[in-house]
């Protein structure tokens, strides 16, 4: 189980949220510029990264804001999270 | 608008027919208006508009909620709230909410039917709700005055700390009340604790 | 005589409570405080099991929860709870224990034949051996099957309570010993809230089995004021009778506190077990340690037991576990346990210390009372059958020292830390060479004390209890400047353990030696798995199944860690031990299923028709948690012919149905337009006030995600359904974009799904209908046209009604508040009954949107289907961009062979063809046979008088009119038909717009 920190409710168990996948994939601005090769990097690409992973969760049964969560893949040790506000 | 129409509460309830004892330790709250609002916190006129038609200030503290002489209003986000009375009509209140709110960018949907509230009270309420709760809602860590959306068993709700008897509001979707019912009532069974029925007139 | 090995004083007994279990049927006398296994041994019962693979005889080894033998089968039928230890389970009156695994009694096990006649059945041998010839298989698993059996599971459902408890607190202390009392007393002192947990019955752990003192007071008597200190505390919990078998990320702990469901007398009462699941800040490992066996020969003989346990027996239970006993160690701690047995009177036939040397304060002590001791000597096999009856020794050289009778062989290579929840939570661990064991480290959170760290003295253990307490608190915040101060018990200076792994020489090579006495894993399987490569500790593992059977390998493993080090010439440290896994003890699947069972098990949906469609006798299908009517047969009335009856009444009269599950989201702010255009495949700011549409929604993949029907209410304020399956994930998809990429884009999104309740009119007389039940808007054609919404009253009650249609025909969905719902919709009915008004179902629905080609989510898409695939091209705007988009020119979503939307008609017109059947172009028994497509939906169109059928087929629209083959499961069987366009009913759609 783990316990993840939204920024706005605090810890809370894991069944409450839902995990979006890798953080900092923003959408093409014009996703007609981009070659299929391009495009089909945004769509499918990811990194899977071992160690610190910046990925997106949603404190569904809670506040229901999405969030960026640091996460160590292989401890699963928690490192952080932001609001999106935060980031940007 | 009032209608003539009696409401029907998802546990059974039927408006203007004569309800159990309150002083029970569980039972449902039928026909509370309840609104969904979603505003800027940022947007201080529309707070201070907020604030003249509820009498009461929208907390911006997460997971609290903040009682005014006729309502409370309880932090869903960091730009929602929801607002619970019994001396308003929903119809009213939406009205009177988005003539205040009037140039601003903000949503006042009435979502009275869409929920139920279920009061649990009592010394062995903690007890009850540790059976399906995972949050920690001793009085150190969730006072009178706090609130929180958590899964309840299998179902979302809303959770109000009420007092310190200690007694809790529990706001559960329509669809989910007989789930949340049974399940309560189970959990609570063990402490001699039964769900009143209101289909009893 | 009753009770023969009763000692006649002292103990933790109840000698003024006697009482009366059964084993196997043969009463066993006890006191209250006894367990199953101290009753046991004090009634003389030495073998209470037979083992797993040789149907060995098996006794009681320890005294706690890493016996690899007591496993018994409590109470019976319903109730009966398989796999439970003997040692830890309380005697209580009128219990019924039975052994597990011998067959078909335990002194006459037919089962031993198999020993007999294959002694040794290599690790790996099911595998090798029994797969040849392979017709035979099935004969042989019947026999292993049988003869693998742990105890058996009730045949009927448990009439018990089990519940789940979530609880949080500050400082959670695992193990009630010396270290865990001492750190819960420091905790609760330091104002922390704690939970303190013991598998036992009674709190106290070791010090129950000690004649030392604490603070002056015979060690028992501490424990039990410190006990009654700490359940007299407002903010302490005390768990006795509780294991916690697992840690996890983020330091949950699960308990499973065993609440008697076995007593006899407990029928139906409230509890069999409860897990507690246990968020701390901070944790105290006080867990303890467990005694390592020896090998050598006949090591799993009854009578052969762990010196510490003979100690706790004694001491304890009053109980002398044999009259005549030999022990054999590595270390100072079976000194002890040799004088405890001089005390209780039983004779020490010997002593045989591994170490050349022994003169610490204990055996000093031993040796003052004349007890044979013999150092730099081991035992290197047992003698008796049933029981052991003398040990042979031998000098660490391998000389022959003689054999000494004994009818009890105390064991103790040492004490290995019980660090599994340690380990479980991934939490790292040491090679300890000082007691050639692993030992765990401390963390921010966790905090090991006591025996589990390698020291095995009460004075540390108290010592560090005491610390790690009062650290865990401060840790978890609490600290109200009291120092709690340490216990203090006496010093006994120890000297160091002579790790020992293997018998000398050629007598490593005696059988068997057993390493895994539950697995039945011996020192040969060991060296066979290594031999064949398997030199991995987790190879060996699975290779021998070292440490895998219920007792999770408590004493196996970390005996198994030396002798592999010891085999292959290698350091222990890098041997490792095998991860451990949740559970540490036996947990009973009621405990894990808890209240969620039955009813309880998820929660079931309704909308606030349910009580009419139930009087109505309509029968239910489940689509996701919601319960939803499907048909509604009249009396005598199949399926087949209520849903042709209820089809036909929409198509001819009018009917009704219960639409309230759809998602139903409001769109509020200045950019809901903008928001809905990107959303969305079509364009939506030029909608106006008052008019629907309908739109597709695509994953960024350019696959169908959801679709429906989207009204703008007011200039800034839309409200969009979304199918009933996808209600919530559609809302978490907005939501998404909003805040995470559209963050400038003013828009709110609110879930009404349950205020809004959704009642659908559908058929040529629906208008009359909504008329007769009084509402003040105008229904006119012109008036109120198709794809528009308007505001006002049905039945008295404030409705928003849409002019939109899932079945072709002239329909209003009528929205209304759900706690007004019931009313309007029964004001409806009745309105309704001069023009034939017809409850129907979803499956009336479906057929009904079939027979117009609409496509359901999730029935003719499966996330692979793009909308020109399902024939929406059309709904694809060329002017904007929207989710999705760019995906559909990629090279794969062009493809001509790609899957479309077809109507397929059976050259049988009553052949309704099978949902799921693949499609060929050609039938044949080649394989494989190349594939066109599937059937999505498939149903008997009442008002075609035919059957119908929708399909996904390869290239599908180029190739309408041609025929095809559907496949049944009877391969020489295929069902020919035609594909034709998918649209079978009123294909312009003139109904709708009456």
């Amino acid at each position: 189980m783990l316990l993840i920190p939204c920024p706005w409710c605090g810890p809370r168990e894991d069944d409450e949220f839902t995990f979006g996948g890798e953080a900092d994939i923003p959408r093409p601005a014009d996703p007609d510029a981009l070659t299929d090769e391009q495009w089909a990097d945004y769509l499918f690409m990811r990194d899977n990264r071992r160690g610190h992973h910046r990925e997106q969760w949603c404190h569904t049964a809670g506040c229901r804001r999405w969030f960026v969560v640091e996460r160590d893949t292989v401890t699963n040790e928690i490192l952080g999270a932001s609001t999106y506000g935060d980031s940007q | 608008m009032s209608s003539p129409t009696p409401r029907r509460s998802p546990l059974g309830a039927i408006e203007s027919v004569q309800h159990p004892p309150q002083e029970a330790q569980l039972f449902e709250r039928p026909f509370l208006t309840q609104i969904n609002l979603r505003l800027d916190p940022a947007d201080s006129e529309a707070l201070a508009a907020i604030q003249l038609v509820l009498g009461v200030q929208l907390p911006l503290t997460p997971n609290t909620t903040a009682a005014g002489q006729e309502l409370l209003a309880a932090w869903l986000g960091p730009d929602e709230w929801l607002l619970l009375t019994e001396h308003h009509q929903p119809d009213a209140l939406v009205t009177n909410l988005q003539a205040a709110l009037t140039g601003h960018f903000a949503s006042v949907v009435d979502t009275s039917a869409g929920q139920t509230v279920i009061r649990l009270s009592g010394p062995s309420a903690l007890d009850v709700l540790a059976r399906g709760c995972a949050l920690d809602l001793h009085p150190s860590a969730f006072p009178p005055g706090a609130c929180a959306q958590t899964l309840l068993a299998r179902a979302q709700a809303l959770l109000i700390a009420v007092d310190a008897a200690p007694t809790f509001d529990i706001i559960v979707r329509r669809s989910f009340a007989p789930y949340v019912a049974a399940w309560l009532q189970d959990s609570a069974h063990q402490f001699d604790l039964h769900f009143p029925t209101s289909d009893t007139a | 005589m009753s009770q023969p090995f009763r000692l006649d004083h002292d103990g933790r007994i109840h000698r003024d409570a006697p009482l009366q279990f059964t084993f196997d049927g043969r009463p066993i006398d006890a006191f209250r405080g006894d367990t199953v296994a101290s009753a046991l041994l004090a009634n003389g019962v030495a073998l209470v099991g037979r083992s797993f693979k040789y149907h060995r005889p098996r006794g009681i080894v320890s005294a706690g929860a890493e016996d690899p033998n007591a496993f018994v089968q409590l109470g019976h039928g319903a109730r009966t709870l398989p796999n439970r230890l003997a040692t830890v389970t309380p005697a209580t009156p009128g219990l019924e224990v039975r052994h597990v695994n011998a067959w078909p009694s335990l002194d006459f096990d037919l089962m031993s034949a198999f020993g007999l006649a294959a002694p040794f059945i290599p690790a790996g041998f099911y595998y090798k051996t029994l797969m040849w010839p392979r017709r035979l298989w099935p004969l042989y698993e019947h026999f292993l099957r049988h003869a693998a059996g742990l105890g058996h599971a009730p045949d009927a459902p448990d009439p018990d309570r089990y519940d789940h408890v979530h609880a949080h607190c500050d400082v959670l202390v695992v193990g009630a010993g010396p270290a865990g009392l001492a750190a819960a007393r420091a905790a609760a002192q330091s104002g922390a809230r704690v939970i303190v947990a013991d598998e036992q019955a009674e709190f106290g752990g070791g010090l129950l089995s000690t004649a030392q003192r604490v603070d002056g007071l015979p060690a028992p008597q501490w424990a039990d004021a410190a006990t009654a200190e700490l359940s007299s505390a407002p903010d302490v919990t005390v768990l006795s009778n509780t294991t916690a078998f697992g840690l996890y990320e983020s330091n949950l702990v699960l308990l499973a506190e065993r609440l008697h469901s076995h007593q006899p007398d407990n029928a139906g009462s409230e509890s069999g077990a409860r897990v507690w699941r246990v968020l701390p800040k901070q944790v105290v490992l006080a867990t303890g340690a467990h005694e390592r066996p020896l090998l050598f020969a006949n090591n799993d003989r009854p009578g052969v037991m762990l010196a510490g346990a003979i100690s706790t027996y004694l001491n304890r239970y009053a109980v002398a576990p044999g009259s005549r006993a030999v022990l054999f160690t590595n270390n100072d701690s079976a000194y002890r346990t040799a004088l405890d047995l001089a005390d209780a009177g039983v004779p020490v036939a010997a002593i045989a210390d591994v170490r050349l040397e022994s003169d610490g304060d204990l055996p000093s002590q031993a040796r003052a009372q004349g007890i044979p001791i013999h150092t730099g000597a081991v035992v290197v096999q047992a003698h008796g059958r049933g029981r052991v009856s003398a040990a042979e020794l031998c000098s660490v050289g391998g000389a022959p020292l003689g054999t000494v009778e004994c009818d009890l062989l105390g064991v103790s290579g040492g004490f290995a830390p019980a660090l599994h929840l340690h380990a479980q939570a991934g939490a790292p661990m040491t090679w300890n060479p000082q007691i050639a064991a692993f030992a765990p480290q401390p963390s921010h959170d966790i905090h090991p004390a006591g025996a589990v760290t390698g020291h095995l003295d009460l004075s540390s253990a108290l010592r560090q209890g005491t610390a790690a307490g009062a650290a865990a608190a401060a840790a978890a915040g609490c600290s109200n400047g009291h120092t709690p101060a340490a216990p203090r018990a006496a010093e006994t200076p120890s000297s160091d353990l002579e790790p020992y792994w293997l018998p000398p020489g050629d007598l490593a090579r005696a059988k068997p030696q057993f390493v895994d006495l539950h697995e039945d894993v011996t020192l040969d399987d060991l060296r066979l798995s290594l031999r064949e490569g398997f030199e991995s500790i987790e190879h060996v593992k699975r290779y021998t199944t070292l440490g895998m059977g219920p007792d999770q390998g408590k004493l196996a493993n970390p005996l198994a860690t030396g002798v592999i080090a010891q085999l292959l010439g290698r350091d222990p440290a890098s041997v490792g031990t095998p991860r451990h896994r949740p559970a540490y003890s036996p947990v009973s699947l009621g405990a894990i299923a808890g209240r969620h069972i039955g009813p309880l098990a998820d929660p079931v949906r309704v909308t606030p028709m349910q009580e009419w469609h139930e009087s109505a006798g309509a029968r239910f299908e489940n689509v996701g948690q919601w319960r939803r009517a499907w048909y509604y047969p009249h009396p005598g009335e199949s399926m087949h012919e209520a849903v042709a009856r209820e089809c036909l009444a929409v198509r001819h009269r009018v009917g009704i149905l219960d639409y309230s599950t759809l998602g139903k989201i409001e769109i509020t702010g200045p950019d809901a337009g903008e928001f809905l255009d990107r959303v969305y495949t079509n364009a939506w700011k030029r909608l106006r006030p008052g008019r629907c549409r309908y739109g597709l929604m695509l994953g960024e993949d350019g696959m169908i995600f959801d679709d429906g029907v989207t009204a703008r209410l007011e200039n800034q304020r839309y409200l969009m359904f979304t199918s009933t399956a996808n209600a919530a994930p559609v809302l978490a998809w907005l939501e998404q974009w909003l805040q995470t990429e559209w963050t400038d884009l003013r828009v709110y999104l609110t879930s009404v799904s349950e205020h809004w309740s959704n009642i659908a009119l559908a058929g040529p007389r629906s208008r009359q209908v909504l008329a007769a039940a009084g509402t003040d808007i105008p229904l006119a054609r012109q008036d109120f046209p198709f794809m528009t919404f308007r505001q006002g009253h049905v039945a008295g009650v404030p409705a928003r009604v849409f002019r939109i249609s899932f079945s072709g025909e002239l329909s209003y969905e009528i929205n209304v508040p759900a706690d007004r719902a019931r009313h309007v919709w029964e004001a409806l009915f009745d309105a309704g009954r001069p023009f034939g008004i017809t409850p129907y179902g979803t499956e009336t629905m479906h057929v009904l949107r079939a027979e117009k080609g609409f496509i359901i989510v999730g029935q003719e898409t499966d996330g692979s289907v793009t909308p020109d695939d399902v024939g929406l091209g059309r709904l694809l705007s060329r002017r904007k961009d929207f989710l999705g988009k760019r995906s559909l020119s990629r090279p794969d979503s062009v493809r001509l062979d790609r899957k479309q939307l077809v109507g397929l008609l059976t050259d049988d017109p009553a052949q309704v063809l099978p949902e799921g059947g693949h499609i060929v172009d050609a039938p044949g028994r080649r394989r494989p046979l190349p594939m066109r497509g599937h059937v999505t939906s498939s149903y008997f169109s009442p008002v075609l008088g035919r059957s119908i059928a929708l399909a996904m087929i390869s290239g599908g629209r180029a190739t309408l009119g041609g025929r095809l083959y559907v496949a049944t499961l009877d391969e020489d069987r295929w069902l020919p038909a035609r594909s034709c366009h998918h649209v079978f009913y009123d294909p312009h759609g003139a109904r709708q717009h009456v």
